[in-house]
């Protein structure tokens, strides 16, 4: 008889159902599911509600599996940044191996309900982007080149493409729009964070931009970017799938995005710290440059999205009187 | 024989905890895939497919 007495208990983590649904990135998951919903709603196709609800579920099951698998990759850099040592694996709260097997089995079930619900295309496609997620972004680009983000934007970006294939069961130029929107918008949001957030990253040897090139390059990069999403956000009203309201919105939003990113670019966001009092002052005030680009860059894209969900979903879509598909109306 | 892993009081309610949210899980993978079935063959009535 073994005595296993109170002083050799096995190191188990207790980890708590919220430890696991934190490991899905509920907030990363919120985004998926606007943006799906939003293709969904804009896409020509027709769904049941109720399975189109259900199509939305898994697309985010999907999102949360990709992001569970992340965490289990991710977890050894996740340790060394203030941003994310709270996540459950570095807190030492879930075993990796645990979200791995969970992150795993989720990714079978969402692309299987998925089919189930709406089509085997759309089901293909969110496979895909979980492997896009996993696989080509968290294993092959985020520690090797510091254009991580610009490439492995394309997973946040599948989505409303998803969307659109639960209704369509195919994808076209206005899906690859909505697609090219969030791909764009991608870069300037992360590197604005990464430029404020740089010693983080620089201490976990993630290379991105403002870590490997400096802030200089990364704020100049911002420029570039910022210009491209601004003009690929008005994009979908020359292709008629925004209407009057979404042109407004695009225009509008798209302006302020360029002076904020402007604002970024003139600024001394992101460079060295010195121990001088007034190039420290300046520095603290390009960082709220930054600072500012970035929250901006969330209110930017749901604007847009929000546009076009009220101009399908409470049926308000005025069509502007010409666009470059179907002619001058 | 007794031996085997102890668990602390804590680890006991944390797997209380995660074997009621399974059951929650489970449950509504169920639900879900009762609706999907439901709502598809009433589609396929519809469509005339069935």
């Amino acid at each position: 008889m073994s005595d296993i007495g109170s002083s050799d208990t096995f190191k188990l983590p207790a980890a708590l159902p919220a430890d696991y649904l934190a490991l899905l990135k509920p907030r990363v998951m919120s985004l998926v599911v606007f943006t799906a919903l939003v293709g969904m709603m804009a896409a020509p196709g027709s769904v049941h509600p109720v399975l189109g609800a259900i199509a939305v579920f898994a697309i985010a099951l999907g999102a949360g599996a990709a992001g569970a698998l992340n965490m289990w990759f991710d977890a050894d850099i996740d340790a060394k940044m203030s941003r994310t040592r709270r996540r459950p694996i570095p807190a030492g709260r879930l075993l990796a191996s645990d979200a791995l097997g969970f992150g795993l089995f989720l990714s079978v079930v969402a692309v299987l309900l998925l089919g189930a619900a709406a089509n085997y295309f759309a089901a293909g496609f969110l496979a895909f982007t979980i492997f896009f997620y996993v696989v080509i972004y968290s294993m092959g680009l985020k520690r090797r080149t510091p254009q991580n983000i610009v490439i492995g934007g394309a997973a946040g970006a599948f989505p409303p493409m998803i969307g659109w294939a639960v209704s369509t069961g195919g994808i076209d130029i206005n899906s690859f729009l909505l697609f090219a929107i969030i791909m764009l918008w991608t870069p300037p949001h992360f590197w604005a964070l990464a430029l404020y957030k740089r010693g983080d990253y620089a201490a976990a040897g993630v290379p991105m931009l403002p870590v490997v090139k400096g802030a200089a390059t990364t704020r100049r990069h911002i420029m570039v970017y910022s210009i491209l999403v601004s003009i690929a956000g008005v994009l979908p009203v020359l292709t008629g799938l925004g209407g009057v309201l979404y042109a407004i919105v695009s225009i509008g939003a798209g302006a302020l995005f360029l002076i904020l990113a402007g604002r970024v670019f003139f600024s001394l966001a992101g460079s060295e710290r010195t121990q001088s009092k007034e190039h420290l002052y300046e520095v603290v005030k390009g960082d709220r440059a930054a600072r500012d680009l970035f929250a901006f860059s969330i209110v930017y894209l749901f604007c847009l999205f929000a546009a076009l969900l009220v101009e399908y979903g409470a049926g308000l879509y005025f069509a502007i009187p010409f666009n470059l598909i179907s002619g001058a109306a | 024989m007794d031996d085997g892993i102890l668990l602390t009081e804590e680890q006991k309610k944390s797997q209380k905890r995660r074997s009621a949210a399974i059951g929650i899980g489970l449950f509504a993978f169920v639900a879900v895939v009762f609706l999907v079935t439901y709502f598809k063959i009433a589609q396929g009535a519809a469509n005339g497919v069935l």
